[in-house]
Order: structure tokens, then C-alpha cells, then sequence
């Protein structure tokens, strides 16, 4: 897979962490749930790769959710290589769509939010932040509820997306009022959130998650899998 | 039976457990720069990964606790010999040996697949002098070994194993302890530039032996490489500097 150049061309504050925009080659414009491996090309002191996901489209590249490296400046040049992993996959029936997060921030959720809206869904954010919840582009039609309100949401939702840290899996099942092994009442997608430092490289086992049939890897397998892929 | 040469292309190679078990073709770095390809630790059994697996950064690098999890050697040799076999690159296994007994059964097997241009045996950080002796005897047979020294005990380590039949010594990525964000401590591998005095200085004191070092430990540029073959090193591994995506 080829390594190419793109350019971090703006940064702003997103609820306390830092988020971008980058210009990129379309080539590597990963789907919502996929990501990029990117390093600034000036700093000789980066160890590794940074994980980029798509936050929302935009002009000549893509929004990317927080957090960004804190020393990433406006006009960095990056290396960028991808898109990388499994990514969400929207079925094109759904019409109702419960996405939620667990972790620091929404973002990668809210990057499914153009195309459920652009297939007429009308869509609901789950999700426990302290402050104001400061997106940009943010779609009116967008509904923002407390993640405590999720279980009520499989009742009418036909599809979910939840994004939740690795050591946070098994809550999943509190938080949707399911119990393991469960019917699932509509399709169902988790990324699992974890540093992934060989990106997909050497299966290293950092971003190991446990499957029902084995173990997966976040960075290859995902980082967005099947409910029921999980353990 | 005569054993191997062990012969390289070119003085550039992957560190065991950073490029997988088999040449990546999705590897961003052109891979025909490397004179052989290291494997993914191998055990004889399957090894789960850890289950307080974590990543650390700090200033200049990062811990990584994984545990190594691999299949073990007898799932690895039936995905991946037929591809070891057809790789245009010399391929290296690199066997976690538990003990001698271990070391000879695995060493054994890889003896009957074509293309294996050696093992290079890793070692756990607290091995005696006694203990790696016995482990590099065992091993010993047609394919040439590599003793992988822990960083630490490098010196004190190719001393002892200088007249044991190596064909050359290489260096394990060296361990610290870090405080997690729940403030747990976590002892690990240590990677990243930082590491590049450390691992200078640990060449230095391995080519003392007189046998040939395989230098690694934060090369992330060509400036880094040079300062490793001044050393003393005849050929470099590089670690993590390919998952950042190759070097300068």
C-alpha cells in the first residue's frame, strides 16, 4: 500500500480536544469507521504512526475526529497511508439510526451522520459529554440524547453504531439493557477504540479484542466489527 | 549435514514481531531494501495476548505491553511455510524457546521447510548465562542461530556466548516500567528514538565478542543506521520506525 502526501490545513477545539481538517488524495479517503496512519513528515521524534478517522467530508479531503496530536501545526505536511481496517457499513434500508459513544468523543459516529441523512434516516446521537456539545456542521436534524437512554433506542432503531473503548466492551451490553447471546433486534456495529500502533502490520496484539471464536485484532479485523463478532 | 551461511542482501532488516510473519505487501516501506525478513516471535505453543496489554508513550518513544501473542509454531508453520518457501527475501524465524528441550523441537521442525535462512532465538529478560548457553546448544543444528540478547544483559550475555557456535548476536528492544493512566505500573518493551543511545552503546559492548551484531534499538533515519555501523554493527534491524510508516 502506497504512502502518500497530504497536509493538516486547519484546527480547531472540539470539547477540549484537538480536531482538523486535512487535505489528502481521494485515494486514500477512508469510509466512517476506517482510518489513516499519519505522521508529520517534519517531526523526526514521532515513535509512531497517529490513527486518523473521518469525522465528515470536505473539500479536498476530510474532517478528522479528535484527538490530534497536540504539536500538529496548520500546514504540517503528512504521511498518510490507507484507508485501513473495517469501517461501518450503513445498510441502505435503515430509516432509523441510533449512534452512540462511550469513549472522549463522538466524532467517529458522527461521521456516518451525511450519508443516514442523505438516505432519509432520521438519526439520534447517544452520547455523555460535560459542556456544551460543540460540533461543527452539526445537522439541525441531528437529535442529541444522554447515553442513558440508549436501551429505549433499540425499540425503534434498525440499525446502531457505537463507538467505545476496548476495556469498555462487555458495558455495552448495560448500556442496550442486552444480555449476551441475546437477538440482536436490529444490525448492529461496535468500533472498538484502542491504540493500534503496528496499524495493521505485524499483529502485535495492542489492539487484541476478544471474539467469540477467537481473538481479533482492532487494527485489521475492525476497528468496526459485527455485535456478534464479540465476545 | 553442513550448516548454512547466513548471508544478507543488503545490511537492512525488520525487527522480530514488526512486520508479521510474512513479508507484507501492504508494508508502506519498499521491502527490497531488506536483506532478510525477521518473523513475528514464534512459540511452540499458542500465546494469548496479555490481558493488561497497553501502549505508554512518553517523550521520545513508547511501552508496549502485549504478552507476543502468537499461534504457536505448529499453526504458524501451516499458514506460512508455503509462503516462507516462495519469499524472494531470506526469512528468519524467531523462536520464544522456553527451555533447551523447546528450542531443539522447534529448531527441529523448521529444519524440514525450504528458504529458512536461520533462526534467531529470543530470550526472556531475566535468562542467565547458563540458561541461554543451554537454549543456543539446543538450537543449534543446520540453520544458523542468532542470539537475540535482552538489552540489559547484552554484554554479560555475549561474553558467555561467544564460543558457542552463534552466528551473530542481535539486540531485544529494551524494558522499562511506566506509570498507567489509572496509575497502575506496567513493565514493557521500550520503542522510539530515544532509544537509540542506549542500544549505541549496548553494540559497542556486544561487538567485543568478536562475533557479529545485527544492531537495533531506535534507528528511525539514515543518520541513525551510520551510527550504528560505526558501532561495530554489521547490519541493522528496524523496529518501529516502519509502523510509523519507514524512515528518513
Amino acid at each position: 500500500m502506497p504512502q502518500v502526501k497530504g497536509q493538516l490545513v486547519e484546527i480547531w477545539i472540539e470539547n477540549g480536544a484537538l480536531a482538523g481538517q486535512i487535505a489528502c488524495p481521494p485515494s486514500v479517503l477512508p469510509a466512517p469507521g476506517q482510518y489513516l496512519a499519519a505522521y508529520a513528515l517534519e517531526d523526526g521524534a514521532a515513535a509512531l504512526a497517529h490513527p486518523l478517522f473521518l469525522a465528515g467530508a470536505a473539500a479536498d479531503g476530510m474532517r478528522v475526529a479528535s484527538p490530534l496530536p497536540a504539536e500538529w501545526q496548520p500546514g504540517v505536511q503528512l504521511a498518510l497511508r490507507g484507508p485501513l481496517g473495517h469501517g461501518f457499513h450503513l445498510p441502505v434500508s435503515a430509516r432509523h439510526v441510533a449512534l452512540a459513544a462511550l469513549g472522549e468523543s463522538p466524532a467517529r459516529v458522527l461521521a456516518l451522520v451525511g450519508q443516514a441523512l442523505a438516505q432519509g434516516c432520521a438519526v439520534t446521537l447517544f452520547c455523555d459529554l460535560s459542556g456544551e456539545l460543540s460540533w461543527r456542521n452539526l445537522p439541525d436534524a441531528l437529535e442529541v440524547s444522554p447515553l442513558a437512554m440508549l436501551k429505549d433506542a433499540l425499540a425503534w432503531a434498525d440499525y446502531l453504531a457505537l463507538d467505545i473503548p476496548i476495556p469498555h466492551l462487555f458495558e455495552r451490553y448495560a448500556l442496550t439493557g442486552l444480555r449476551p447471546g441475546d437477538i440482536l433486534p436490529c444490525k448492529a456495529e461496535v468500533l472498538a477504540a484502542a491504540a493500534m500502533p503496528c496499524a495493521g502490520l505485524a499483529a502485535c496484539g495492542a489492539c487484541a479484542v476478544h471474539g467469540r471464536q477467537h481473538w481479533l485484532l482492532a487494527c485489521e479485523d475492525g476497528p468496526v466489527f459485527d455485535w456478534e463478532q464479540l465476545d | 549435514m553442513f550448516k548454512q551461511d547466513l548471508t544478507f542482501r543488503t545490511t537492512l532488516m525488520n525487527a522480530a514481531g514488526t512486520l508479521g510473519f510474512i513479508p507484507n505487501p501492504r508494508s508502506p516501506l519498499d521491502l527490497g531494501c531488506l536483506g532478510a525478513f525477521i518473523t513475528n516471535p514464534v512459540s511452540l505453543a499458542p500465546r494469548q495476548p496479555a490481558e493488561n496489554r497497553v501502549l505508554l508513550p512518553f517523550a521520545g518513544g513508547f511501552l508496549l505491553h502485549t504478552g507476543l501473542p502468537n499461534p504457536g509454531l505448529r499453526v504458524v508453520l501451516r499458514r506460512y511455510a508455503a509462503r516462507w518457501r516462495e519469499s524472494p527475501i531470506p526469512v528468519l524465524v524467531h523462536l520464544l524457546a522456553g527451555s533447551p528441550e523447546e528450542a531443539a523441537r522447534m529448531v527441529a521442525h523448521l529444519e524440514e521447510i525450504d528458504n529458512i535462512a536461520g533462526v534467531e532465538l529470543g530470550f526472556e529478560p531475566q535468562i542467565t548465562a547458563e540458561m541461554a548457553l543451554a537454549r543456543v546448544a539446543a538450537a543449534l543444528g543446520e540453520l544458523p542461530v542468532i542470539a537475540c540478547l535482552p538489552l540489559e544483559k547484552a554484554a554479560e550475555l555475549a561474553q558467555a556466548l561467544a564460543g558457542s557456535g552463534v552466528s551473530a548476536f542481535s539486540l531485544a528492544a529494551g524494558r522499562g516500567t511506566l506509570a498507567a493512566v489509572d496509575g497502575r505500573l506496567v513493565s514493557g518493551r521500550l520503542y522510539g528514538p530515544a532509544l537509540l543511545p542506549q542500544a549505541l552503546a549496548a553494540v559497542q559492548a556486544v561487538v567485543r565478542s568478536g562475533v557479529p551484531v545485527i544492531g537495533a534499538g531506535g534507528v528511525y533515519t539514515a543518520k541513525d543506521a551510520a551510527a550504528m555501523q560505526a558501532a561495530g554493527a554489521v547490519a541493522i534491524q528496524l523496529d518501529t520506525v516502519l509502523w510509523r510508516g519507514g524512515w528518513s
